[in-house]
């Protein structure tokens, strides 16, 4: 799966589990405030990605993220 | 697989394995334990604080479902020896309650664990009545720090 389909994809469930709007994803924002994520909200994303990828992530994975470029990276990453 | 070696109904040691205490105690057995799933009982009796006209009303059912979340959690602890962790229900959705069990019945709770990240336990719980599913609902819980 190359990067642009894994962003794509990203980008489709982050559009649909967290309802925003596709102009507020851009690479540079700010992942928590992009998807209005509270500490709840951070299991949906497990689960979403979990669902679309069959990737696990764990609290530890979240320490370095800050944008949602980093976010496309980690998974990049778990894919390779 | 089943991790107990038999049901754990002895009061005193549920009360070591859940923070809570009474007379908000909706768990009296641990029925079941594996790696991702758990189920309890309970037996509905008439001084239950959630019991009205001799029915358990829907507060608590879905108590019931969290305390089995954390009776989970608690057996965890228990075997490795740390005392049983304080928790809140942190979000509830999708609930469906079909009926409410009357006093001297026993329901049982089984809880699927979906997820667990950063002290957020996602859970699928599904309560059943005689092997009739009353209840079924998605809840999250969170460890207290």
């Amino acid at each position: 799966m190359n990067k642009e389909v894994i962003i794509e994809k990203i980008n489709d469930f982050l559009i649909d589990e967290f309802e925003v709007e596709a102009e507020d994803l851009s690479p540079e924002a700010n992942l928590k405030e992009a998807l209005e994520l509270d500490s709840l909200d951070f299991v949906d994303l497990v689960v979403a990605v979990e669902a679309n990828f069959g990737v696990k992530l764990v609290g530890e994975d979240f320490i370095n993220i800050l944008t949602l470029q980093d976010f496309y990276d980690l998974i990049e990453n778990k894919l390779s | 697989m089943n991790l107990l070696k038999e049901p754990i109904t002895d009061q005193d040691l549920i009360l070591k394995l859940i923070p809570q205490r009474a007379p908000i105690v909706m768990v009296d057995s641990l029925l079941y334990f594996e790696e991702s799933k758990v189920i309890s009982g309970l037996t509905v009796t008439e001084d239950n604080m959630f019991v009205q006209n001799g029915f358990l009303t829907e507060p608590g059912l879905i108590e019931h479902i969290a305390q089995t979340v954390a009776l989970y959690t608690g057996y965890h602890f228990y075997i490795n020896n740390i005392p049983a962790p304080e928790g809140y229900i942190g979000a509830i959705k999708s609930v469906t309650i079909e009926k409410l069990p009357k006093v001297n019945m026993q329901i049982e709770t089984e809880v699927e664990i979906l997820q667990e990240i950063m002290g957020v336990t996602l859970v699928q719980g599904t309560t059943t009545l005689n092997g009739e599913v009353i209840v079924t609902a998605q809840m999250k819980t969170v460890l207290k720090n």
